[in-house]
Order: structure tokens, then C-alpha cells, then sequence
């Protein structure tokens, strides 16, 4: 078999137009501007660049265009976008203001033809739907709204059903392991990654190198999704004033390091343990 | 005399921000050619694109716009750019939804990847071999330098017009087509970070 080239794809959770960073989806913490994280990212070699707006899905606004559009204008790798989407038109707007992609969660659990539609007009690449997996005693449900409703239908089956509806990737979160950095999920990641003939990026979990290596090597997927391993050691290199909103308690304490995780230095130790990126 | 004019085709389907930031970002002069104008006066044309086969001819069937296409490339001096979709355009025909007809500029047909044995959407950063000496890619091989979205590829008749291929897990595909002065790239090099800025940078010199 041919190897397999790997995404390694930055996610960037924003509210109020700061980068945060949660623990299974909840308890945020402030980091700083998010403008700035990416396009770090993008001159240290991100594949992709991933915006979420945490709570755009749960009050149903959407404050996300503008960091899109000050975004897209400097960066020339794929930038995609996520949080609330529920309209053909709010796509449109996305895809205007610079985004490439638009990820999917509760609008595809209300209504399936929502995707269908979608990619019929917009092409499937361009749809992304994103997969909650919540291990509830060792069952499998699927979540919407970051983890807060549960619904009784299996993360397996459910990506199935959006791939033959027309989504062109499944980003697949645990909602156990996120924020955790103990590991990925490797048991739901292979059984949907096996599943579907689309895409498939696993996220939740990244703590190490190795368990990086290990999602990439043990599952089919496409690409794995980091946040809290890169953001965390980068977040001390720019001054960012710390906001008078938000928990900016992590910003205020903080220490002066040097970074330890860059993407560069990931993509280097993937590269050394025969996985294919781009360097 | 180097082309300066760049004028984006918009079909109102596509993400044209990025392709424009990019253009601008290399000091050409960058606009939108909207549906209905008329008399194009620019160096290069660039047909962009992330959509439907079919959505998107339906569009170009209901405007002027093969007319001032076919006027544009029959000017001396000019260039014709189609990315991804804009270049599968370019083609005869495409399977997409059912058979539909392309702007028939390059004889050949536009394929679904065989779901069975790949991925599909092709997504992601691959290789370019280049199989023409031309002047706007030189290098033999680029290595993951260029990003890829797409669920369809393109056959043309002919091998004479192939400048590149991609191979997608052992699939072989025309990544680069080229006849006369027109260019269909399947990636996307507003998207593939220095190296795509570099093709669009060099097509001034075309």
C-alpha cells in the first residue's frame, strides 16, 4: 500500500475574539489573539488552519467572519471554519470572507438533507462534518453543542450516514480525551476511520509526539487536529496584553518559556518514524 | 511587457478571497469579472473554483462568458487560468451529477476517483512531478508542496498538453495541463503556502 500523507492541522477556539482552550470541551481558559497564533502557525508549517467559535452554537451567533477575513488575507494554506453554522447563506458568507471549508456539528443532527444540500452546492470538499464521540461506559453516543447533549446514535454509524449525505471529511472529536493530553481515542478513531471512504482527522488528546505517531499509525485516518500541545508553549512568545474578560488567569501567571512543541519539531519526529508530512 | 491585469471570474459559487489576496499579494492589479460585463481587458483571466461541474457550466451557459473567454485567448499576449474546477472546465465533458458539457478548450473528460479503492476527496498536500519543461514550474519534483481538494480529475485526450502529474496513493492524474495559452492546475496554489505563490508570481513572465 501506498503511504499515507498526514494533516497536521492547528484548531484554534475562539469566543469573543480570543483564542481559549478547554478541558473536554468546557472550562475555558483565555490564551490571546487568535490572528496571531495562525499565522504563526502557517510560517511554522501547519497544513491547515481550523477557527472554531466555541459558543456560536449555543447562543446561535456568529462573531467569526471578520477574524476570517483579517485571517485569510495573509494566510495561503486552507483555512476552515466552525461553530453554529446552521444556513446555506452562512456558508456563503464564510466562503466569501476567505474561509475554504465549513464544519458541520448540530445542524447535520437536526437535519441530515442540511448536508446533502450543502455539498450539492458547494461540493463535498467543502463540507466538513465534525463528530463528537462520547464514550459513556463503554457505549458510544454522539454529542452536539461542545459535549452538552448527548444523543443516542453511534459515532460509527452516524459518520457512515454523513458520508452518504455527502460530507467530504469527518473531524472527529472525543470528548473523553479532549483537553486531556493522555492520548487519542484510538478505538473509535479506527472503527470510524475504517468505516468511511472519506477523510477522516482525529482530535482530542495530543499530549505527546508519540501519541500523535500512535493515532496516525494504529487508524486510517487523514490528518490530526492540535491545539492545547502547540498553543500553550507559543502563547508566552507574543506580549498579549491579558484581557479584562474571561478566566486570564493561566496569562497573568505564566512564565517566560521558549517553545518546546512547535509544529516544526512535530512534523520532524513523524518524519523520523516513517510517517509521510510536509516539511 | 509583463501582464500586470488580473481579472477573476465570479461565478458567485466560488472563495475568491483567497485567489484575489494572493494575486495582490504579488502586486498584480486584481478585479472580479462579474456575469454580465463585457469587453474583458486583462492580461491574465483566472477561472477559480470550488463547486459543481454542473452548477457552475449552468452559469457560464446563461452569460457571455465563453464569448469573452474564447475572445481573450485568441489576444495576443494573454493567459487563461483555470484552478481545480475552473480547470476541469476547461474539458470537453464531466461524470459530475450525471454527463454534463465542459467549455470543450482541451479535448478530453473529467472522472470520479474510484471510491473503492481511494479516498475521496483527494485532500491534502502532495507531489507534482512535471513531465514538460515550461516556465512557470521548474523543478522536477516538488515534494508536498501543493494542496489538493477535489473528488474528480481530469483525462485529456492528449498527453502532448500534460505539463504534471500527481500520483494519489498510486493513482496516477494530470495535475498540470497546458495548451497554448491556457493552464488548468488542479491544486490549489493560492493555498499551497510559498511554493503556489511562486507559480502565480511567475505567470507574469509567460
Amino acid at each position: 500500500m501506498a503511504k499515507k500523507f498526514i494533516r497536521i492541522i492547528p484548531k484554534l477556539d475562539i469566543k469573543n475574539g480570543l483564542l481559549i482552550k478547554g478541558i473536554n470541551l468546557e472550562g475555558l481558559r483565555v490564551l490571546g489573539d487568535p490572528y496571531k497564533f495562525a499565522n504563526y502557525y502557517y510560517k511554522n508549517g501547519a497544513d491547515e488552519i481550523y477557527y472554531v467559535d466555541n459558543v456560536a452554537s449555543l447562543y446561535g451567533t456568529n462573531n467569526l467572519s471578520k477574524f476570517v477575513s483579517k485571517t485569510a488575507k495573509n494566510l495561503f494554506i486552507p483555512l476552515s471554519v466552525g461553530g453554529g453554522i446552521r444556513s446555506i447563506k452562512e456558508i456563503e458568507n464564510f466562503l466569501k470572507s476567505g474561509a475554504d471549508k465549513v464544519c458541520v456539528n448540530s445542524a447535520a443532527i437536526e437535519n441530515i438533507n442540511f448536508i446533502k444540500q450543502a455539498s450539492r452546492i458547494f461540493g463535498s470538499s467543502t463540507i466538513t462534518c465534525i463528530v463528537e464521540a462520547l464514550n459513556y461506559d463503554g457505549n458510544y453516543f454522539i454529542t452536539k453543542e461542545n459535549g452538552r447533549d448527548v444523543i443516542k446514535i453511534n459515532p460509527i454509524d452516524w459518520s457512515k450516514r454523513l458520508e452518504d449525505n455527502g460530507a467530504g471529511e469527518i473531524f472527529l472529536t472525543s470528548v473523553n480525551k479532549e483537553g486531556l493530553k493522555k492520548g487519542f481515542d484510538i478505538f473509535i478513531t479506527k472503527k470510524v476511520s475504517k468505516n468511511v471512504r472519506i477523510p477522516v482527522i482525529a482530535h482530542g488528546g495530543a499530549g505527546s509526539y508519540e501519541d500523535i505517531y500512535n493515532v496516525i499509525n494504529k487508524t486510517n485516518i487523514s490528518g490530526v487536529s492540535i491545539s492545547g500541545l502547540i498553543h500553550y508553549d507559543i502563547c508566552s512568545i507574543f506580549s498579549f496584553k491579558s484581557p479584562k474578560v474571561g478566566n486570564n488567569d493561566f496569562l497573568k501567571n505564566q512564565k517566560k518559556i521558549k517553545p518546546l512543541n512547535s509544529l516544526i519539531k512535530i512534523k520532524k519526529y513523524l518524519s523520523s518514524r516513517g510517517i509521510l508530512v510536509r516539511t | 511587457m509583463k501582464k500586470q491585469k488580473v481579472g477573476i471570474i465570479n461565478l458567485g459559487i466560488n472563495n475568491l478571497h483567497s485567489i484575489k489576496e494572493a494575486c495582490n499579494s504579488l502586486g498584480y492589479k486584481t478585479s472580479l469579472i462579474n456575469l454580465n460585463q463585457k469587453k474583458y481587458n486583462f492580461d491574465i483571466i483566472i477561472l477559480p473554483g470550488i463547486g459543481s461541474f454542473k452548477k457552475a457550466m449552468q452559469i457560464v451557459k446563461k452569460s457571455n462568458i465563453k464569448n469573452e473567454i474564447l475572445d481573450h485567448i485568441n489576444k495576443k499576449n494573454k493567459l487563461l487560468i483555470g484552478i481545480c474546477l475552473g480547470m476541469q472546465m476547461f474539458f470537453s465533458n464531466s461524470d459530475e451529477f450525471g454527463y454534463t458539457k465542459g467549455l470543450n478548450l482541451i479535448k478530453g473528460s473529467v472522472k470520479k476517483f474510484d471510491k473503492e479503492k481511494l479516498i475521496t476527496p483527494h485532500t491534502g498536500w502532495n507531489s507534482i512531478k512535471i513531465l514538460k519543461k515550461n516556465n512557470f514550474i521548474k523543478t522536477k519534483e516538488h515534494k508536498n508542496s501543493f494542496y489538493f481538494t477535489h473528488s474528480f480529475y481530469c483525462k485529456p485526450e492528449s498527453k502532448e498538453f500534460m505539463i504534471g502529474e500527481t500520483n494519489y496513493s498510486n493513482f496516477k492524474f494530470c495535475s498540470i495541463v497546458k495548451k497554448d495559452n491556457i493552464i488548468g492546475m488542479q491544486f490549489h496554489p493560492e493555498k499551497s503556502g510559498s511554493r503556489g505563490l511562486e507559480i502565480l508570481d511567475n505567470l507574469r513572465k509567460i
